[in-house]
């Protein structure tokens, strides 16, 4: 399994479709950093994690975007037609669709942390601060449940139609567009900018309300459950 | 030829699939985006909102659209693999032209269905203003010709990389790069073009041929990477250098690309629509120039020949200085970036002079050297295209039959280091227009026809009293409005008289007038007792100079002037600009550094004032007071504010920036809250009102004629701490 | 290796009923040639036997267990090779096979590669990455992934689609010396790779099974009903098929098969082609 890990990470992210992609993200992080996250979002510093968290919300959608061009690869025609080989090797369907998904998760995290050296570099750059230990918990709280669920439902998507896999892309900029509710508000970033304000201090250190954490559980879960979903799918419409 | 006669055969191959025609329909239905959504043309003309952006969406959107049906159908033969079929018969060079033809032709059948489909709808919502001449030169400019530029992108992109995913990422990165980083440079965004605005009663000629050059810029350099590409189409299984060099044997083929990407780039390196003036705006070498020693002014006559045809300007200027010195001297002008300028003699003699390349505040520099003697008149010609210095706000120099505005350097040149002589800067300009056009020198002057030609020009002559000057022209209708003891010369465009005599306009500005003459007294500048408000093409903004009030049109349009939530007087921009007249002008502030106290913080406060008086005080409290309260509220918690050591530490462009837009908070919002908070403390509005005129009335000090915080805080027998809001 | 397919239908969501009925037994070691024409079933037998598909009637059984229940035990000593399949373009030959090798769980899988390179004569490009191979390498590293970790229960589908003579030859007997100790599927158009290497041939036709047996009980049964003869200008009879058609210098020279020779025809010596396509003419009539 290790190697098949390998090899589809060799697949997905030694090619010049991931540097393309690495290089739109660094561009358009660039961009992010220097037009909003340096004035500071809900009167915190550039480097808060409530910033810093508003900055990855704002590469979220590229991120969601490479996540499922990750998974193209898998349900691209042209894969389909290898899967007539794949499938019929004795690895079971689950553990190999394991492996490949571990491959585009590790694809997605590596975008990910790009993102985050970018920021990083940024805020030694233009402050020379470098606390970021602080900025763990706001990057593990946006990022993680919104991969795992890009990932699982793409997945499934991907198995039902591969075409719905960049139907699925849009997401984001329609939740961008939706007027969530607060528990909601990670999904589309207005939580970094809404709830330090609701907290009334100035700079609070950054917590999680149990509604907000609940919801990115549930978008984890539901993530894993798609995603286990998607591969009985997969057995499923092969028979 | 090949391509020619296979051209009708793929074109009709294209116009059966079912996704061109989806494209096709996605393309005319995506100008609604610009109604909603998208909507880079931020002014509130009717035309910037109706015309503009839904024809910069419509492009926008529509070039992606073609770029991916491109892609699709450059790799729909690879796809199906019919390419080997195909390629057996036909030499995949002449597929290649063939195709794009196809789509070309198919893009331009798109344009011209979007045309027909959105003429009435355009027609109807831009109501009385609309014009066809406009309406086809957007949708042909703002939208049409980004179609073929997407179809060329996207199609060089596949014959590069022979990949549709790859083309599309390329593709849209490339996309998206004019979206975001390029969104500000007129010359790169290929896909929406920098227009703010399009002007609702005055011509748009100068931003329209601004983004014809932007796309034709492009469609040269898009062309020749696709002929590049179209060179490295892949052939007798070769790679693509190996086909780029089989392709390359007819030597016209790499010579025409050559040729495009050539002509791409001097057209952009060679733009005659914006300046190369100093970014840095905090730089004024021109004023630092020493003056000419013993060099003193004595008059100027130009004579200006705008041809409203093509844009440009010629003139003959005449300067007489007297030279005391017995020597020769280096006189300084400010010219107009786009002028060139022949013929300078000295008393009838050549005299050497230099244009520098260095430009700011959309001047270069013209140094003449004048003789030794004692009377010196310098005479010189200039002519050329206006250049303007805001690539984002193109359209300032327009220049035609039915506007042009020209200011200071653009008139003819400045003297930047002469001081003046006894009588000032004395100057008669004459200026030839069309008959249609009426000239209005922005200030006291009164221009007078003096002559009627035989082309049907008539030539125009005011007399003024400045090294610069501005003059408005255009085919406009003038209103005599008494006022506050004033006359009140209010100019509109010709096109917008309905709607001006609907909105009662006229009694809009008796009533601004008529409120600030009698809370604060009477404008006591200018010629006499008149006041012109010009209305100027789309600008972004006014501004007020002696005995004149220039108020954009923007806040004249029908949708403003019919927002009832607004009450009966049109925009309250209009108010502040009109506010300024006694706030900025009739008492001056010295606004240059950067302080919260300036015009702006009594202008925006007597702006809530009158509109208190007019709309009722739950309006001006929402819409005025708490607005700046919840400013100055995010102000005062600004991190940087709280924090100005992580301000320091920035780079200089950061810091500039975030230092400007703090620095315009507290001027704008601090500063009204503050007077308003004087205005409790010194007994109510009356109270107020009374220390105001007192200050607006007060005697000047000729030295420094500027109006204080201080004078104000002691004035009102406060002190600075009294009026902390914190 | 043994199978046993019992009463098999399959009848696809569409609605289209590709197999019906169908009874088989296959026995290793045996190399088995699956005939038919396009569209009898010759590939949802195939992928009925690789699991890929489920039989919506009767059942299939892997030496006695049920092909549901023994999935994985059948996966894992299954070499198959299908007719349409795509290989990962951005891989090596090597590379592929190791990823491969790692899915069935190969134990050495270098061993295992070197020997499958060399036995499909890969070895010159054995570091190309696959996009750069040609359709018959293509096609030989389809057949290289099949031969992996020597499964006993072999399935090719049209191996030799994309090969010159050549290189037909070698897998032909490639195949061949494989059957030796196992069992060996493949389904092919091509009657000649069937005569010179398959002890046993199945003909299927409409979804159902027309013949079973040995390619000669195949030849035998055509005896009689194969003739020559001169092409003359009146109406062919009814019920003859001509299988060739010669230009001499006396004339066109037809063979053909019939159920009764008309009496202007020779009779000849029927070749398994003969007889295949006497077998599915008379299905025909």
């Amino acid at each position: 399994m290790g190697k098949i890990f390998r090899y589809e990470c060799r697949r997905l992210l030694w090619n010049k479709f991931f540097i393309g992609l690495a290089v739109v993200l660094l561009l358009y992080g660039a961009l992010v950093l220097h037009a909003v996250t340096i004035l500071g979002v809900a009167h915190t510093a550039p480097f808060s994690p409530w910033s810093f968290g508003d900055y990855l919300s704002r590469m979220l959608p590229l991120l969601w975007i490479g996540m499922l061009f990750f998974l193209t690869f898998y349900t691209s025609p042209k894969a389909r037609r290898a899967a007539a080989l794949t499938d019929a090797a004795p690895m079971p369907p689950r553990r190999y669709a394991l492996a490949r998904c571990a491959a585009a998760l590790t694809g997605g995290a590596l975008l990910s942390l790009l993102c985050m050296v970018e920021a990083a570099v940024f805020y030694v750059r233009m402050f020379g601060w470098c606390g970021w230990g602080s900025l763990l918990l706001p990057a593990l709280a946006t990022l993680l449940p919104a991969l795992v669920f890009a990932l699982g439902s793409g997945w499934l998507l991907g198995q039902i139609r591969p075409w719905l896999v960049y139907v699925w892309m849009a997401v984001p900029f329609l939740l961008a567009a939706l007027p969530l509710p607060e528990a909601l508000g990670l999904w589309n970033g207005s939580f970094f900018t809404a709830c330090p304000l609701a907290l009334e201090t100035l700079d609070p250190a950054f917590v999680l309300p149990v509604a907000a954490a609940a919801a990115q559980a549930v978008l984890l879960a539901a993530g894993a459950a798609l995603l286990a979903w998607g591969n009985r799918l997969r057995n499923i419409t092969k028979k | 030829m090949k391509a020619m006669r296979l051209f009708p055969l793929e074109l009709r191959r294209l116009l059966q699939s079912r996704l061109t025609w989806l494209m096709m329909a996605l393309t005319v239905a995506s100008p609604v985006l610009g109604l909603v959504l998208y909507k880079p043309a931020d002014s509130t003309t009717m035309l910037s909102m109706y015309l503009a952006n839904p024809a910069l969406a419509g492009g926008a959107a529509g070039a992606i659209l073609f770029g991916l049906l491109a892609i699709f159908e450059l790799d729909r033969a690879c796809r199906s693999r019919v390419d080997i079929l195909t390629d057996a018969v036909v030499s995949p060079l002449t597929t290649a032209l063939t195709r794009l033809l196809a789509l070309l032709t198919a893009a331009v059948l798109t344009a011209g269905l979007t045309m027909l489909v959105w003429l009435p709808i355009s027609a109807g919502l831009i109501g009385s203003v609309f014009t066809g001449a406009d309406y086809v030169l957007a949708y042909l400019l703002l939208m049409g010709l980004a179609l073929p530029l997407g179809v060329l992108a996207a199609a060089a992109a596949y014959q590069f990389t022979r990949r549709a995913d790859l083309s599309i990422v390329l593709f849209i990165a490339f996309c998206a790069l004019s979206l975001t980083v390029w969104v500000g440079d007129w010359q790169l965004c290929w896909l929406n073009p920098c227009v703010w605005a399009l002007s609702d009663d005055f011509s748009n000629s100068r931003i329209f041929r601004s983004v014809a050059w932007m796309r034709l810029t492009w469609l040269s350099a898009l062309a020749g990477v696709w002929t590049l590409s179209y060179l490295c189409i892949r052939q007798y299984g070769k790679g693509m250098l190996g086909s780029l060099a089989r392709s390359a044997r007819r030597i016209y083929r790499p010579a025409i690309a050559l040729a495009l990407l050539a002509c791409s780039g001097a057209a952009y390196a060679a733009q005659p629509f914006i300046d190369r003036s100093n970014p840095d705006l905090t730089v004024m070498s021109f004023y630092e120039i020493p003056y000419a020693e013993g060099v003193t002014f004595v008059r100027r006559t130009a004579q200006v020949f705008p041809d409203t045809n093509a844009g440009t300007v010629t003139g003959r200027a005449s300067y007489q200085f007297q030279n005391t010195s017995g020597q020769e001297q280096s006189i300084s002008f400010g010219i107009t970036p786009g002028y060139i300028i022949s013929n300078v003699k000295a008393n009838g003699t050549d005299v050497p002079f230099t244009v520098s390349g260095y430009q700011e505040y959309n001047e270069a520099r013209l140094e003449v050297t004048i003789p030794a003697q004692e009377d010196v008149e310098l005479t010189m010609e200039y002519s050329g295209f206006p250049q303007e210095s805001l690539p984002t706000m193109q359209g300032g120099k327009e220049l035609s039959s039915e506007y042009l505005c020209l200011e200071n350097a653009a008139l003819s040149p400045r003297v930047m280091n002469v001081l003046p002589g006894e009588a000032g800067y004395p100057a008669e300009i004459e200026i030839t227009l069309p008959e249609a056009m009426i000239a209005i020198p922005f200030g006291s002057s009164r221009a007078e026809v003096i002559a009627e030609n035989a082309d049907g020009t008539r030539t125009w002559r005011y007399e003024t009293n400045s090294a610069g000057g501005i003059l408005y022209a255009g085919d406009y209708i003038c209103e005599q409005i008494e006022a506050g003891g004033m006359t009140i010369e209010f100019y509109y465009g010709r096109k917008h008289q309905a709607v001006m005599e609907e909105a009662g306009a006229v009694d809009a500005v008796k009533a601004v007038v008529d409120y600030c003459t009698e809370h604060y007294g009477k404008l006591s500048y200018g010629a006499g007792d008149t006041l012109k408000l010009i209305q100027s093409r789309v600008a972004g903004g006014g501004y007020a100079a002696n005995g004149a009030s220039l108020l954009d049109e923007a806040d004249f349009t029908i949708a403003n002037l019919k927002d009832t939530s607004k009450g009966a007087v049109p925009g309250e921009i209009f108010i502040h600009e009109l506010v300024h007249q006694w706030w900025g002008l009739g008492n001056m502030f010295d606004d240059s550094d950067g302080s919260p106290w300036s015009s702006e913080g009594l202008t925006v406060y007597t702006t809530y004032r009158i509109v208190k008086e007019l709309y009722g005080a739950d309006y001006a409290q929402k819409y005025y007071v708490d607005q700046w309260q919840q400013v100055v509220d995010d102000y005062y918690l600004n991190f940087y504010v709280r924090h100005p050591e992580y301000l320091e530490m920035l780079p200089e462009a950061e810091r500039l920036n975030i230092a400007g837009s703090l620095s315009g908070v507290r001027r704008y919002n601090e500063m009204p809250l503050k007077i308003l908070k004087a205005e409790q403390l010194v007994g109510g509005e009356e109270a107020m009102d009374q220390i105001l005129h007192d200050l607006f009335n007060r005697e000047l000090d000729p030295m420094y004629p500027y109006l204080t915080y201080q004078e104000f805080l002691d004035a009102c027998h406060l002190t600075e701490e009294d009026l902390n809001l914190g | 290796m043994e199978i046993k397919i019992q009463n098999v239908g399959m009848t696809y969501p569409s609605g289209k009923q590709a197999l019906k009925g169908l009874n088989l037994e296959l026995k290793s070691p045996s190399l088995i040639g699956l005939l038919g024409p396009n569209g009898a079933g010759k590939s949802t037998l195939m992928k009925l036997l690789v699991a890929a598909l489920m039989p919506t009637e009767g059942r299939i059984l892997a030496d006695g267990a049920p092909l549901e229940k023994a999935e994985r035990q059948l996966k894992a000593s299954l070499g198959y090779l299908p007719q349409d399949f795509g290989l990962f373009d951005e891989l090596t030959v090597t590379q592929f096979l190791d990823y491969m090798a790692a899915l069935k769980g190969i134990k050495n899988p270098k061993s295992a590669i070197q020997k499958t390179i060399q036995a499909v004569n890969l070895e010159e490009k054995a570091k190309s990455k696959i996009r750069t191979l040609s359709g018959g390498q293509r096609q030989r590293v389809g057949i290289a992934q099949a031969l992996l970790g020597d499964p006993p229960f072999l399935i090719f589908d049209e191996p030799t689609v994309g090969l010159d003579p050549e290189e037909r030859i070698h897998f032909r007997n490639l195949f061949s010396r494989t059957a030796q100790e196992r069992l060996v599927l493949l389904s092919t158009h091509i009657i000649e790779d069937v005569q010179s290497v398959c002890d046993q041939l199945v003909v299927i036709h409409h979804g159902t099974i027309l013949f079973t047996g040995t390619p000669e009980q195949l030849i035998e049964s055509a005896a009689g009903h194969v003739g020559v003869f001169w092409e003359r200008d009146e109406k062919q009879e009814q019920g003859l098929h001509i299988t060739a058609r010669v230009n001499t210098s006396q004339g066109i020279r037809c063979r053909a098969v019939a159920d009764k020779l008309p009496p202007y025809a020779q009779a000849e010596e029927p070749t398994l082609e003969d007889a295949y396509l006497y077998l599915i003419s008379r299905e025909a009539v």
